[in-house]
């Protein structure tokens, strides 16, 4: 069987989805992303609920049955088979308030779990150490630069709070209750200990202003102590600061909450969101593609796009998937991954990858996610992160925060993505956006 | 042997040959009767009596997708 897939040329797959839908012309399959709402509304989409209980019995043993119903559109019917599952390693926790590892061992290890102690930390390190080198030291930034400034808006404020990452909103996870990150005091909380740390000389003077490279290039320099972000949005800093042989000033990511807080939410749900496979109403054979969508679900395919060809990206040891060093470092190579066909097909759908002792392990209780093995980890971090986990006493970066759970709803950000640019709701949150940033 | 006597011989084999087809034809109609042993572990051997599985659509030769989002989209804020 061939599968020919068409991929989007630039960046703007609404443009495209329009023009799709007008011209009325669709492939067989069409992983629509954010622009799903686009094609349903023009009917071009067909409602797979029938071929789901008829032929879908792998779909419906690897999506759970709340998934499936978070899948459904207004009207009832599912529309969309999500590719975007679920996916987490623990590695490093994806986002949280940083610390220079020089301010951690200067203080003997603390885990640092409130905003006061957070502040302090940082007082005390740079009184005694205004200097890195001929350079001064900076005890606090943000990103700021274009979107990245939704740290400033809401990112940092909601997790403070002890709220998962839920977009501009904040869901209470006993209640379910949602509300606008921007009107909640916690934001309030923040902006103070920032005012703080102004008046005591450690905040940044360039925060609200830098671009984006100038950011990364003094998290790359050493002098800087702390920052709140997102790990992917700031990897590539760190990465320069490691080649700058600036070990001791690498930054270590905890979960920080006002007091008051009892519990944090960094890791939160595992983040569901119904973007997706559809078939459409040009295709001729619906049953037979959804036959192949239901195929590629099936545990032996699954298991060669996630670890490779047994025998020649791993081996089975005592029931247990395990890689050769040498299968590992091939594993993190993207050239390889294209041209053996490792997690090249996740854009179709899929296990999901997470630590979930059911749905994130075969049958045989191998997990998924290679990423989630011990070897992984291993592999991954360098002589200077060991030291620092063994200070600690943990195996990995995450051990000091919460684990992820599985979801009970779609996160906020999927959902605000999902909403039509022209609704209440949309335009009430890029208000709030524009008012927190006047403040 | 008599003729009498052999016709009567060659009809009572004809009938007793009718009678072991008729027999035949009856044992391999019968309905397995239903089974009180406990389930067995192993798949069962297809009697001929259950109703075949329904046949499954074969996939298509090739299927035509877009792909409207990134591969590698990075983490939402």
């Amino acid at each position: 069987m061939k599968l020919v897939v068409e991929y989007l040329v630039g960046t703007d797959s609404m443009t495209k989805a329009n023009l799709m839908v007008a011209s009325g012309t669709y492939p067989d399959i069409v992983s629509a992303g954010e622009t799903a709402g686009v094609f349903i509304a023009a009917n071009a989409f067909i409602p797979l609920d029938d071929l789901i209980e008829k032929y879908g019995t792998n779909i419906k043993k690897i999506y759970r049955p709340n998934e499936l119903e978070l899948s459904r559109a207004q009207n009832g019917k599912i529309y969309i088979i999500s590719n975007n599952r679920p996916t987490i390693d623990n590695l490093y926790p994806a986002a949280g308030f940083y610390l220079s590892y020089a301010v951690l061992k200067d203080a003997g290890f603390p885990v640092v779990k409130t905003l006061s102690q957070y502040g302090q930390l940082i007082k005390e390190y740079m009184a005694k150490n205004p200097k890195f080198g001929d350079a001064d030291t900076i005890g606090f930034t943000l990103p700021t630069d274009g979107y990245r400034v939704t740290a400033l808006q809401y990112g940092a404020a909601r997790f403070l709070g002890g709220y998962p990452n839920d977009g501009v909103t904040a869901v209470n996870q006993e209640t379910l209750e949602a509300q606008l990150v921007m009107r909640m005091s916690v934001s309030k909380d923040f902006v103070k200990f920032m005012n703080d740390m102004w008046n005591s000389g450690c905040m940044d003077k360039e925060t609200f202003m830098q671009k984006d490279d100038q950011y990364l290039a003094k998290v790359a320099s050493g002098r800087l102590l702390g920052i709140y972000d997102q790990r992917w949005a700031v990897v590539n800093g760190l990465a320069a600061l490691e080649r700058n042989g600036y070990y001791d000033r690498t930054l270590v990511a905890f979960p920080v909450v006002v007091d008051g807080v009892e519990k944090e939410y960094y890791r939160g749900p595992y983040a569901f969101s119904v973007q997706g496979v559809s078939i459409t109403t040009a295709c001729k054979d619906p049953e037979g593609v959804f036959r192949f969508l239901d195929r590629i679900c099936a545990e032996d395919i699954q298991k060669l796009n996630a670890w490779g060809i047994e025998g020649v990206d791993y081996s089975i040891v005592n029931g247990k998937f395990t890689r050769t060093p040498e299968q590992w470092q091939k594993s993190f190579d993207t050239d390889y991954q294209m041209s053996s066909g490792i997690a090249q097909f996740n854009f179709l759908p899929r296990y999901e990858q997470t630590d979930d002792p059911v749905y994130g392990k075969f049958s045989d209780g191998n997990w998924v996610n290679p990423a989630l093995n011990q070897e992984y980890n291993d592999m991954r971090y360098k002589d200077y992160e060991k030291e620092i986990l063994k200070n600690y006493g943990v195996k990995t970066f995450c051990d000091f925060f919460e684990p992820a759970y599985p979801a009970r709803y779609q996160p906020g950000w999927a959902a605000r993505q999902q909403l039509p640019q022209d609704s209440e709701e949309f335009i009430a949150s890029e208000k709030a956006l524009e008012l927190a940033l006047r403040k | 042997m008599e003729g009498g006597q052999l016709m009567k011989t060659r009809k009572l084999y004809s009938l007793a040959a009718v009678a072991i087809i008729f027999v035949l034809i009856i044992t391999s109609c019968v309905v397995a009767p239903v089974q009180t042993a406990p389930t067995p572990t192993t798949a069962p051997a297809s009697s001929g009596t259950e109703t075949p599985t329904e046949k499954l659509p074969p996939m298509p030769k090739e299927i035509t997708m877009f792909h409207a989002t990134p591969l590698a989209a990075t983490t939402p804020a």
